[in-house]
């Protein structure tokens, strides 16, 4: 008996020292999916464009923004299933490609030169939203 | 010295060739003796014997009769020529052993206290620090499992479900479970140590010995015959308390 006792000691510290890690749900920033996602991009603004639309008699009739932009499905969970969800900013527009209707146009229409045009864009995985990503250009030819 | 022995061995065998011859001339007693098979006695005051029958000479004779643990008991049993009797005795236990015997019982249920409950305790609360080690663990491994969940989440909404609710709830079973453990941890720590104590103090105290002091008496000084003649047996007792 008088061996057992340092020996339930030491099992009793060593036991409960490895099983001492606890789960920190702040930390949990590394999916992809996650709204809270903290790592890289997932989706990446690869250029934007602010040009003039002329009609057939090579008038002026529109200057328009545009943004191209890419999903990284590297960093996503293998399968994912994903639509874009984008919110024009200027307009509050809400372009869902989840929806059956048809949606808006992505671009914006008769911008002013100079003014700021922003979008924020979301995959939608499974009815919710990812992490938004904004991404704004100033209309400039 | 030998010589006088011889003398005596003679004198015994020509007396007890004398009674064999007449053998009209004696009586015989069975003796049944609570305890059975164990139980000496002396005859007349000289001969001690250890037999379960015994051919004396008609007439009363005085009888001691003694057994380990039991008190002597003198009686006058009454012989006649040519006839068997059957004589019934119990020797009752003698209050030296009753009085042992007691402090026997006091020794043992006190030893039980002291060594049973606390190892019986002490092996409980080892079952139950195991039982709350393995809630403890698979706590853990809930949260483990977690970590998997979140990495391998498949929508935006199940790990919202997961991060809100699900990991909270576990860390919360979690806690509880580390806390239940470190408490019967503590128990088993606490018991262990009691019944080391326990076990050390009660080694200390000595089992108590039985002095069979009717032994002593009834070991007077007897004529005991045997096969070389017999021999006297005498016994001193000295109260040593005094």
């Amino acid at each position: 008996m008088m061996r057992l006792l340092p020996f339930i000691l030491l099992l009793t510290i060593g036991l409960s020292s490895c099983l001492k890690d606890e789960v920190e749900v702040a930390a949990l920033t590394t999916n992809g999916l996650d709204p809270d996602y903290n790592g890289p991009a997932i989706i990446e603004l690869v250029s934007d464009t602010t040009f003039v639309v002329y009609d057939q008699q090579n008038d002026p009739i529109d200057t328009v923004v545009q943004q191209l932009i890419r999903v990284r499905e590297d960093l996503l969970p293998p399968g994912t299933f994903w639509d874009l969800y984008i919110v024009k900013e200027n307009t509050g527009e809400i372009i869902d490609h989840t929806e059956d209707i048809p949606q808006p146009d992505s671009t914006y229409h008769h911008v002013q030169l100079g003014v700021e045009y922003c979008y924020t864009y979301h995959l939608k995985v499974q009815y919710s939203l990812t992490k938004g990503y904004r991404y704004c250009t100033t209309a400039a030819l | 010295m030998r010589t006088c022995a011889h003398v005596i061995i003679c004198t015994w065998t020509l007396v007890c060739a004398t009674v064999g011859a007449s053998a009209q001339s004696v009586g015989k007693l069975r003796l049944l003796v609570d305890p059975g098979g164990d139980f000496q006695f002396v005859v007349d005051g000289k001969y001690r014997m250890q037999q379960r029958e015994v051919e004396l000479s008609p007439g009363p004779h005085q009888f001691t009769f003694w057994a380990p643990e039991r008190s002597m008991k003198d009686t006058t049993l009454i012989v006649e020529a040519g006839r068997t009797k059957d004589v019934l005795l119990r020797l009752s236990y003698s209050p030296e052993y009753e009085q042992w015997r007691g402090e026997m019982e006091r020794y043992r249920n006190d030893r039980k206290l002291r060594r049973l409950v606390p190892t019986v305790l002490t092996a409980g609360s080892l079952v139950y620090t195991a039982v709350k080690w393995s809630a403890y663990k698979k706590a853990h491994d809930r949260l483990q499992d977690d970590l998997v969940a979140y990495d391998e989440g498949y929508s935006p909404q199940a790990i919202n479900i997961l991060k809100d609710r699900t990991i909270p709830q576990h860390k919360d079973e979690f806690q509880n479970a580390r806390s239940n453990f470190y408490f019967a941890a503590g128990l088993s720590t606490v018991l262990t140590a009691a019944t080391v104590y326990l076990f050390h103090r009660s080694a200390s105290r000595q089992v108590p010995v039985f002095q069979d002091r009717e032994k002593v008496r009834f070991d007077g000084l007897v004529w005991m015959p045997g096969n070389d003649g017999g021999e006297w047996l005498g016994g001193l007792t000295w109260n040593f308390a005094r």
